[in-house]
């Protein structure tokens, strides 16, 4: 598998000088395989650039979103295939007691908010209510599972060409824990990041910063290390990189959690426009 | 696998309380209880760990009046952990410690997202 990150930051994008190195836009990955097939997982503003890549023989795109905070969907009224007539876009995501994902998109795409209504936009739209779930996709084998973040919120395990990534991009699966992260079924996400291949994992928060947010639904990069000690992750990858957080800054934060870590687990900062061969 | 994340939720928020609180998975084991329950249970959740039915049944005996262990799948509380919604009981309860409570029981059935029935929450009080 390929990953190729569109948009690494938290919360709202931060364009400028200071974040060039990692970017600024907020969530959103490409996820490809031998076969040829992609995925899209989260549609924040990183999506704009996502959606530029399909060629116009594309017949169908799914896009995997985690929660529909609005740094994960902010950028879909600019992602590209949803104007192209003739394609399906298959969104999947979270559920809710009251409203179908597609009401609870259609939401934020309608004025005022947005000029555009979801209902008319010529592609052809299908939306997937989803909770605790496997499924696939082409290739790929999906699993979705409730995490800890206010709010309706899935981790995603994707395994393809015997290779599997866990997606958590927002993620506090230490609240609440007495005695530290626990280290069995009882962990939100365990099985979504168990033995992954690639763990990108929520590290918005400084410890000093996390004091101040407990129940805002984040993590340290001191605890995203501890997390993937614990799912015996083989790479993590930091991610939803606080937007006041500098390039410099993110360095050294990521330096200082990375130098916790005494095994073999890559651990590195996610940057907009990376690659990684899974 | 994990734990539905309504019932690892569930778990967090008990540990921190000091109202005694027994939590049951779907399969109606004892997944937790909280150390404020230890108390009526007589030991702690780590000493004896989650239990399947016939488990916590065998360890921490529910009798009737007479003191004859009632069998599994027959007592109150049984029949609450199928039940859609809340029950209230009192219960004759033999904990770990050998000691014969009377306790007062507050069940209610926890459902997830997708409406699905991931386990239930009992909270206790000795009332003899």
């Amino acid at each position: 598998m390929k990953v190729t990150f569109f948009g690494t930051r938290g919360s709202l994008p931060s364009p400028g000088p200071s974040t060039t190195r990692y970017g600024g836009n907020t969530s959103c990955l490409g996820v490809g395989n031998e076969a040829g097939q992609r995925l899209v997982l989260d549609a924040g503003s990183g999506i704009r650039v996502a959606g530029q890549t399909f060629g116009p023989e594309l017949k169908r795109v799914d896009v995997l979103l985690t929660h529909l905070h609005m740094d994960h969907i902010q950028g879909l009224g600019f992602f590209a295939p949803l104007y192209t007539p003739g394609v399906e876009v298959h969104f999947w995501g979270p559920p809710s007691t009251t409203h179908s994902l597609r009401k609870r998109l259609a939401r934020y795409l309608s004025p005022p908010l947005f000029p555009v209504r979801f209902r008319e936009v010529p592609s052809k739209v299908i939306c997937h209510d989803l909770s605790t779930d496997s499924f696939e996709i082409g290739d790929f084998r999906v699993r979705a599972h409730l995490i800890t973040h206010p709010g309706p919120t899935l981790g995603y395990r994707i395994e393809s060409d015997g290779r599997s990534m866990a997606y958590l991009p927002d993620h506090e699966p230490q609240l609440g824990c007495q005695g530290g992260l626990p280290r069995d079924e009882w962990l939100s996400g365990f099985s979504i990041a168990e033995g992954a291949d690639l763990l990108i994992h929520d590290a918005q928060y400084t410890p000093d910063e996390y004091v101040q947010r407990v129940g805002w639904g984040h993590c340290t990069p001191e605890l995203a290390v501890r997390y993937a000690e614990i799912v015996e992750a083989r790479r993590l990858l930091f991610f939803h990189h606080d937007p006041g957080r500098t390039d410099d800054q993110l360095e050294q934060v990521c330096a200082e959690a990375s130098a916790l870590h005494r095994g073999e687990i890559g651990i590195a900062a996610a940057a907009e426009a990376d690659t990684y061969e899974v | 696998m994990s734990r539905p994340l309504e019932l690892v939720m569930a778990r967090q928020w008990v540990a921190l309380l000091t109202t005694p609180v027994l939590l049951f998975d779907a399969t109606g084991s004892l997944a937790f209880f909280n150390e404020a329950a230890s108390v009526i249970m007589g030991r702690s959740f780590n000493e004896c760990g989650p239990l399947k039915p016939a488990e916590w049944h065998a360890m921490f005996r529910i009798e009737d009046r007479t003191g004859a262990l009632v069998p599994a799948g027959d007592s109150m509380l049984d029949q609450a952990l199928s039940a859609d919604g809340a029950r209230q009981m009192t219960l004759l309860l033999r904990g770990l410690d050998g000691q014969r409570r009377s306790v007062g029981l507050t069940t209610f059935p926890i459902r997830g997202l997708d409406r699905s029935k991931v386990g239930v929450m009992a909270q206790l009080e000795q009332v003899g």
